[in-house]
Formats: structure tokens, sequence, C-alpha cells
């Protein structure tokens, strides 16, 4: 997370360098955040073991383990740390002075509680319930503590852990129960093979199991991958050193509502286990996608052994040893906020390049996972996603990186004129690392000394805004970290930002949705800077007319937007016309604050890279994209329904990036001629001086006629629509 | 099978109010029944709807939360038509906020009027009550004599935070509601045109027809 953060103050603080170095650091900062990007990890250690024999007493809902002592509990700071378990199970196993003779209660599902009980009276000690259990843990084989088991809990809040360690008199006792645990977390009763299960922080919600297996498949020389052997009692792969491999990993979900896999994103391997995430390395994606019967996701990589990352993997291992290696796959699944990562760890042989499988046992090793979803994580389809949510990926393919990098040097050698190819390059995104210098160069701010300066002054003089501006910050972008502390810098550099502009630009002064886009900004670069891109919109791309004349401008690309959609979306338009739905009722907040405050960062900035390319009236490609994508759902809609599904659903599809890009793809795509816009513009001008000129004589009419409807002159924009439209009886 | 005469109204509310003093939070306590410190700043106008079984008729609460900041409201005229009934909400922590709530059911009534020439059903809602009362309490404003002279049909201290009073407020607002529409059923006279109560005929002002 740290690394993030530097990662994210270089990207800030780079200004416009030379372009390859630029252009080296856009990689650094690329190999660097590949792997430290990473949320929160489901973190699901599993090895494949046997399952034990049935536990000794089946209760109906519990099973119920006698002859155990309860040791007592301590605190932990990592509650999934095996290393703080094992050292808590041996303080507890030497200074524990009365084990308490206990029974222990674990329940069967996901519901119950784990309950202690004194044998003695029988009274109960303690319960918890199963979901904030956190982690359970065995004593080291061969040491003193190997009776132990302990299981680490959250009960009485999310930051206080503590440790309970037990130990049994019959030793075999210890691999049942810590079997019971993993039977409790999941619902479905199909046997399976896991030693212990942690579950990231544990909701009161749903359990999703699943059923991983992996695959590694090994070239035969003459381009075909068939499956390597597996040792039947180990489980463990045997793999041939130096011969190119593939990585198949299926998922499939097991029971509970399905949830949907959308993409992997990355899959990883790294020699060892519990590898920490800069260890991983990422894999060349072969394919990805459901299996033929359609019911599990399988994704294939490549694994090039003579990489140096995979060393570890290739040199041949020693006899009657095995080495571990840990494969992890990210997933994009629609219902999780966050993506999901899947980690396998397994143990692998590696041989001489030449030997030859006298075993085919091929039966892939197959894992069941349970993945808890927290409430927050899954799709709470009433709720908004937060203003400023979403990770952007920092990832670029090189080749892409090369492109930019020779586009940026003809540009720097001239930065009067736009290098050739250059827009259709920012339309398909520009790579995040390089957003900061080409949004810059985009707006023209490569030679801004004096705007730069001004700012310094700028930000010392008294705002008459200030309280409003104050009363904004807090409420721009907080699911953001950079801006979610009240005194953090984010917080402090978008107020300064802010109140700059409400000094610079008098007439309009701070207004409501400028501080999400200067916020877009400042995710990408210094204030100073941030603030001259910011002045550049406002003035040289004329969003600043849109906040001008009580909005007239704005109401003007409203009846443009109405317009456009009449022709190229006319059964939307209709139905819209039905319901009485305005484009102000949706597309306000869209085109003044340029579609920043609710939609995921990725296309926040997407949407920022195309609109300094290509000028303001990429609003409206972007809405008619958003319109034309939805519009089943729309059409479906009835008032309520179709402002629900603008604020809540339409957001949401775009978590995903890959939604996102496409969307961009669309409004690309989408013509809307200037002409076209001309004669809008015109046809509402005529209208609103019509309507202008009938103003004064209906509020005559307003105060002689108490019961005429004050809004008939606020009507305009449904008379000047019908007026228009022949299909439409006025 | 049986015919159903179950009645449904469908009701525009306004919430307005000065900046930051807590329309969205009331909102989401109402309807989603959460609340959070963390809103966005709404921009322009967000809607919300609430379902309520009232006397064995529904009701339906297009609750229409709009920006705060003065500049906008320049656009609230697009926004006011066709509502029923208004919250104007001021946070009982910063008088200046208290300040505005006349400006603001100024800016209601002279835009907005119903059929029968009334002004809409209007609540006043002192929230932030969680966070103490020096308004109400240190310059000695007598809330009912307010009320009545700047003609809200109720005021309540609210918290969306700790969800006070925000159920009694609504329901105050919707039965002030109903009773202005049975009153203007009762007095309708055949040539004037009563505003849609049925869903089903969609918003538009059938007056404006008739003026043409």
């Amino acid at each position: 997370d740290r690394l993030v953060k530097a990662a994210q103050q270089t990207c800030r603080n780079s200004t416009i360098l030379v372009v390859d170095i630029m252009y080296r650091k856009a990689l650094a900062n690329i190999s660097k955040i590949k792997v430290t990007h990473f949320f929160s990890t489901f973190c699901l250690f599993t090895e494949a073991c046997q399952a034990p024999s049935s536990p000794i007493v089946l209760e109906e809902d519990s099973v119920q383990f006698n002859k155990l002592s309860y040791l007592g509990c301590t605190w932990v700071k990592a509650p999934r740390s095996e290393a703080e378990a094992q050292r808590a199970m041996a303080t507890l196993r030497a200074e524990s002075a009365i084990p308490i003779p206990i029974t222990l209660h674990v329940p069967c599902g996901p519901d119950g509680s784990v309950r202690i009980v004194d044998q003695a009276t029988g009274t109960e000690i303690a319960s918890f319930p199963i979901y904030k259990v956190l982690f359970c843990a065995r004593g080291r084989e061969g040491s003193v503590e190997s009776d132990c088991f302990s299981f680490t809990e959250s009960y009485r809040s999310s930051e206080d852990f503590q440790i309970h360690v037990f130990s049994c008199h019959i030793k075999e006792a210890v691999s049942r129960i810590l079997y019971s645990f993993s039977t409790a977390f999941r619902r479905s009763s199909r046997p399976s093979d896991i030693r212990d299960t942690a579950l990231s922080s544990p909701p009161d919600s749903d359990l999703y199991t699943f059923t991983v297996s992996l695959e590694i498949k090994e070239d035969d020389g003459k381009g075909n991958y068939s499956p390597v052997p597996k040792d039947r009692d180990k489980f463990y792969f045997k793999l041939r050193q130096s011969v190119q491999k593939k990585v198949v990993v299926s998922v499939q979900q097991m029971c509970n509502k399905e949830l949907g896999i959308e993409r992997c994103f990355g899959m990883l391997l790294s020699p060892g286990q519990k590898v920490c995430n800069s260890d991983m390395h990422l894999l060349d994606m072969e394919s990805m996608g459901k299996s033929s019967d359609g019911k599990a996701y399988v994704i294939t990589g490549t694994w090039n052994p003579n990489m140096a990352a995979f060393q570890l993997l290739n040199e041949e291992t020693p006899k009657d040893k095995q080495v571990y290696m840990t494969v992890a796959v990210d997933l994009v699944v629609t219902e999780v906020v966050e993506p999901v990562r899947f980690l396998l760890e397994t143990l692998v042989r590696v041989l001489q390049p030449l030997h030859h499988y006298h075993t085919t046992y091929n039966v892939p090793i197959f894992l069941c996972l349970n993945v808890c979803l927290n409430h927050s994580w899954t799709d709470n389809s009433d709720s908004e996603i937060s203003s400023g949510t979403g990770d952007v990926s920092k990832d670029c393919p090189e080749k892409i990186l090369e492109s930019w990098g020779g586009i940026l040097t003809r540009w720097h050698g001239n930065l009067s004129t736009r290098p050739k190819g250059l827009s259709s390059l920012v339309h398909s995104g520009i790579p995040e690392a390089l957003r900061a210098e080409v949004w810059q160069l985009l707006a023209g701010c490569h030679d801004n000394r004096d705007l730069l300066e001004h700012y310094r002054i700028l930000i010392t003089k008294d705002s008459a805004q200030e309280s409003v501006i104050t009363r904004d910050i807090h409420r721009t972008f907080p699911a953001h970290d950079y801006f979610k502390d009240s005194d953090g810098d984010g917080q402090d550099s978008l107020y300064k930002i802010c109140k700059a502009y409400s000094v610079y630009d008098e007439e309009i002064g701070y207004c409501q949705g400028q501080s999400f886009l200067a916020a877009v900004l400042l995710l990408h670069m210094p204030e100073e800077q941030a603030f001259c891109v910011l002045v550049k919109i406002m003035y040289e791309y004329g969003l600043r007319a849109l906040y001008k004349n009580n909005f007239e401008d704005l109401h003007c690309k409203f009846y443009q937007l109405e317009r456009l959609m009449q022709e190229q979306l006319p059964d939307l338009w209709s139905h819209f016309q039905e319901l009485n739905l305005e484009a102000h009722m949706y597309a306000s907040q869209w085109f003044l604050t340029l579609f920043t405050a609710k939609f995921p960062l990725c296309m926040v900035f997407h949407i920022t890279d195309l609109l300094l390319c290509e000028g303001l009236n990429i609003i409206f490609n972007v809405a008619l994209a958003l319109l034309k994508t939805s519009k089943e759902d729309l059409l479906q809609a009835d008032f309520e329904g179709a402002l629900k599904f603008f604020r809540v659903q339409l957001p949401k599809r775009y978590r995903a990036a890959e939604n996102a890009r496409r969307l961009m793809e669309q409004a690309c795509n989408i013509k809307v001629p200037t002409k076209k816009l001309k004669k809008f513009e015109k046809e509402y001008q005529t209208l609103r001086e019509s309507q202008l000129q009938q103003e004064d004589p209906i509020d005559r009419y307003q105060v002689g006629q108490p019961h005429t409807h004050s809004h008939t002159h606020t009507h305009f924009f449904r008379f000047y629509l019908k007026s228009l439209s022949d299909s439409v009886q006025c | 099978m049986q015919n159903n005469h179950h009645k449904e109204h469908l009701y525009k509310i306004l919430v307005i109010g000065d900046l930051g003093v807590g329309k969205t939070s009331i909102i989401k306590r109402y309807v989603h029944h959460n609340f959070s410190p963390n809103y966005r700043a709404t921009i322009g106008v967000d809607f919300a709807l609430k379902v309520l079984n009232w006397d064995q008729e529904t009701v339906r609460l297009q609750l229409w939360d709009i920006a705060g900041q003065e500049r906008f409201g320049n656009m609230t005229r697009v926004y006011y038509r066709e509502a029923m009934g208004a919250f104007i909400v001021f946070d009982v922590t910063r008088p200046a906020s208290f300040e505005a709530v006349t400006k603001w059911k100024e800016d209601l009534d002279s835009k907005l009027t119903l059929a029968n020439g009334k002004h809409v059903a209007t609540v006043l809602l002192a929230n932030k009550c969680d966070q103490g009362r020096d308004v109400l309490t240190n310059n000695g404003i007598k809330m009912e004599q307010f009320c009545q002279e700047n003609g809200f049909v109720g005021w309540y201290e609210t918290s969306a935070k700790e969800n006070i009073n925000i159920d009694e407020a609504a329901n105050c607002l919707v039965k002030h509601i109903m009773a202005s529409e049975n009153d203007m059923l009762q007095s309708e006279v055949p040539d004037t045109v009563t505003p849609q109560l049925e869903k089903d005929k969609g918003g538009t002002c059938s007056s404006c027809f008739r003026s043409q």
C-alpha cells in the first residue's frame, strides 16, 4: 500500500520531463505497481490433503469435542499470521497454570457459533459466531505444541483480535477439529480438501464455495501440451526442467447465488509458499473464458521456465523432496466491488528435462475454497457506488507505451502542433503513467509560467466562497484514499485549488461540481499544474460557459442532446417524452462535472483524455454512448426506474474496466456533426427568444390569475420539443 | 380476482435548503435506512423513491434532492414544477443556513402554486439536532410562530445520523398533502384543472394544453 502511495506521489509530482526519461519512468512505475496494486486479497491458503474420518460426537447442528483443555487466550496483532499463532500456542502451552477441561462445540454451518463449555459444570464459558472466527491453526508437527490448536476471532470489534488456545488429550483430535472448522465455513456438504481456511474480513453474510482446479501442461516437443503427472500419494506435480509450460486454472462455483466472473486480468506465479505480492510474476495470458459446458471459468497462462523469476522452479529437486509454488488468478466478479484473487499453493518436483514420466496419474488437483463475501463487496442493488471509486490499472502493454514514446518525442520537438496519430492513441485511453504529461500537453499548458506564478499569489487571497468550498471538499471523491482524510494532503490541495479558481474567475467563482474535476487533475499532477489545466478547461474548452447566465448554455446543451437523441435514438427519445423525463434530470451532473462525480475512476480518466483531445463536444458522444448502451434497460423503466438506473446501475456497470473501455470506444464511434449542433443551437435560440418575449405577459397573467400554474412558462422545454416534433400532438 | 380499488398516490416532494445541511443524508436515511458521513455533493438534482402504505392506500413519494448552492437557484424553477410538497432543511449548528430558510421558502412560493392557488405544503427540518441546538435556543426564535408566519405546516428537529424524527416529519408532510389534495378535489369547478394524481397519465400538466 505504501508503495502504491509512493508511486502515486511520483506520478503526481512528475512534471514534463524529457520524453525518454518519462517513458522509462512510466515503465518503472508499471513494474512496481503491477504487483503492489492489489486490493483485498481473499487469502485462501489451501493445500490438498486427506479428509479426516468422521468426528467424535455429531449433534444436530454442531460437532462436539471432549477431552480438551482450554489454555486461555491472548491478543494478536495480525489475526491471520501463522507465526503469531504458533507463538501464542507456545506461550500459552508453556505458561497456562490451570488448564480448564472443556467441551468444544463446532457448528456445522456458517450460521452457528463456536461454543466453549466448562466440562465440570456444563456452563458456557464463551461463544463466538463462526463468521467472527478468522483463522485456525494447529501446533507445529514435532513440537511440544503439536497437540494444540487455536483460533483467532474478532469478537468485540474489527480491530481487536483474540487468539484462543486449546490442547487435546488425544492428539489426533486436532486435525478433526480443524476439519470441523473448515466444514463450518462452508454450506455445501461436499467433502473437500481444506486444511486451514482463513477468511478475510468475515461479515454477517453469505458464503460462496468455489472449486478451483489446477493443471500444469508441458510441451511434448511437437507443440502439443499435455498435463504433467501428479504423485499419487502426495499430490505434487512432476515438472521437467526447461520445458515450456502452461498453467490452467479453472474456477467453478459450487453453491449460492451465481456470481458472474467477468474476466481474469492476471495470472501470477512464484516459487515458494506464502509469497508476498511483489514476488509474484505475471504470466502471459493465453486464454480465458467459460468452459465448454459453461460451468467453470478457465484461465490458461503460458509459463516460460527459463525466466529468471522462475529459476527456483527450474532446478532439479533433490530426491524425495518437493518445492512449493504459488499460482494466483485475479478475477473480476460482477457482484464484487474489488477484484478477487484466488491463491493456490501446491507442491512440485522438478525433474531432468529428459525425464520420462513413469506414472500417468493425471487427475487434476482440486481445491475447494470458501469465499465469504462482505456486504460492502457484494452488489447491493440499491446502493450507489461511492464517488471516486475504482482502481485504475497502471499496467499498459509495452507496445502501446512504445507508440506513446514515439509520439511524445515528436511532440516535444514541436509543441505547437499535435503529432499525427495522436488522437487515435488517445481514443483508446492514455496510459495512466503518462496522463500527467499528456493532459498538460493537450491542454496547452507547456508554457504557462505566468499562470503558475499567478497561482501562488491567488492562494494567498481570501475568497468570498470559502465556506461553500469547505463544505464540498470532504464530499468530493470520499471513496478515494487521497481525499478521504479531512486533514490530508488531498483535501488541502483541493481546497486551495478551488479557492484559487474562485478568486481567479470572479464572474463564475466556485461552482459545485468543479471540485470533482479539480480532484481528477490533482490525482495526476501537483496543484499548480492542475490549476493550469483547470483554467484551460474552463476558459478554452468552454466549460465555463455552461455556468454562465443562469446556465443558459447548459440548457442549450440539454436541448442539443435531446435533439441528437431524437435523431439517433428515436425510440428512447419517445419513451422519455412519455415519461416526461427531461435531459436536465440526468445530464446536469454529467455535463457540469464532465462525468467526473459518479463514474468509476478508470472511466472518468478516460473521458478526461477524450475531452482534452477532442474538446467539449465529446460530452455528447459520451452521453449518447451511455444512453445507447442502456437503451434496453431504460425502455423498460418508468420515470423513477429510469432515474434510479442513471443513479445506481449505470455507474456500477463501468466498474469493470473492460465495460468502460468498450463504452469509450462506442463514444468515439458516434457521429456528432458540428453542423447539426450549430443547427440545434440556432433552433434553441429561436425558441428561447420567443419564450422570452412571452415571458412578461405570462408573468403578468400569473399575478392576476392565481389559477394558472406558475410553472407554465418554465415548460418551454417541453414546448420546444413538442413544437419541433410532428409526432407529438400539442 | 377481486376488483382492485387500491388507490395509488404519487407525490413529488422537493428537498431544498442551503448546501451541506444534510438533504441527501435525510433522504438516504428515510429511503435506504442508512447514514454515512461521506456523501458526495449533489450537483443539479438527485432522486429517490419511497413507497408508503397509508390507510390501505399506496403513497409513492418521489423525493427530489436539489443542489444547495445558491447558483443552482436559477435552475430550481425546472425542478419545482408539479411538486406537491417540500422539505426545507437547515443545519441547527449553522445560523446562516437558518437565515436562508425564508429565502428558500420565498423562492418556492414564487415559483410554485397548486391548482387552487395555494402554496404547497412545506415542512421545516432543523437537521443535525444530535450536534446541539444552538440556533434554536440562543436566538430566542419561537419556532411555532416562525412556522406560522412563514407558512410552514410544521417543523421537526431531525437527525439523519441518529434517525430522529425523519419518519414523523414525512408523515406530517404526507398528511398535509393529502388534505390539500382533498381540498382541491372538493373545491373543483368544471373549468379548473387538477394536477395529475394518477400515474398513468404522466406528469404533463393539462392546464398547459388548455392555455394554448
